[in-house]
């Protein structure tokens, strides 16, 4: 069965192409999708470790398999808003479950900081099908990872 | 094995867009390439690693590489965290 990622954010669905930062736009990480964000939750996309989750609560990363890893990210050059209007809800090292709530942002607070929301969902390391087509609710099917079984 | 400590740039810190940098020039070369920070260690073709060790700005890492272009791809993965975002 191929491993399905659940979508963490609810928003329109934009080419990753179109994210105006390099390392997502020329897919220097790996291929993926971007959310406009619409609520300022994220869920758990998959069922496992964080591996990486900054204290400023702007992205994350799980390791899925060898070499099979995720990275969302909550809009673009957010680091440098330091965690304000970011609200942990996880911790790295934890195991999550899908659907699992880990960060709650304020797309407000990304916007006073002159940053741009788009949030891409990055795969590393394998090929994905997009399953979600304009529109995405969090929780939702967003891509299947090709080639990869747990 | 060839291990070397450094210290980055003021400006530069292992997030999304220098670790991908990171990762592509580790991936040049055979040597298997680790980057420890307070006893945490990553991969360094692993970018969720890299994100992971919370490698901030200007803090201190050790860079070890085994394999027959140890010393050339410390050096030069050296010089990436030391030169900072350019």
């Amino acid at each position: 069965m191929s491993i399905i990622i659940y979508s963490p954010i609810t928003g329109k669905l934009v080419p990753i192409e179109s994210v105006s930062d390099p390392v997502f736009s020329e897919k220097m990480l790996g291929d993926g999708v971007a959310i406009l964000p619409e609520e300022g939750v994220v869920l758990a996309p998959a069922s496992g470790t964080i591996s990486a989750l900054p204290a400023s609560g702007h992205a994350f990363g799980m390791i899925l398999a060898p070499g099979v890893e995720l990275l969302v990210h909550v809009g673009i050059d957010t680091v440098d808003m330091n965690g304000e209007g970011f609200t942990l809800l996880a911790a790295k090292d934890q195991q999550i479950e899908t659907g699992q709530r880990m960060i709650e942002f304020s797309i407000d607070a990304i916007k006073a900081a002159g940053k741009d929301t788009i949030s891409p969902v990055v795969l590393i390391g394998a090929e994905i099908n997009v399953l979600a087509k304009d529109y995405v609710e969090a929780g939702e099917p967003l891509f299947e990872i090709i080639g990869v079984e747990l | 094995m060839t291990e070397q400590s450094v210290t980055l740039h003021p400006e530069m810190a292992l997030h999304a867009r220098p670790a991908a940098k990171f990762v592509q020039a580790a991936k040049r070369f055979d040597a298997r390439i680790t980057v420890e920070k307070d006893g945490k260690v990553a991969n360094a073709i692993s970018p969720i690693s890299l994100m992971g060790i919370d490698a901030g700005k200007g803090s201190t890492v050790i860079i070890r590489a085994e394999g027959a272009d140890e010393v050339i791809a410390v050096e030069t993965l050296m010089k990436i965290l030391v030169d900072g975002p350019g």
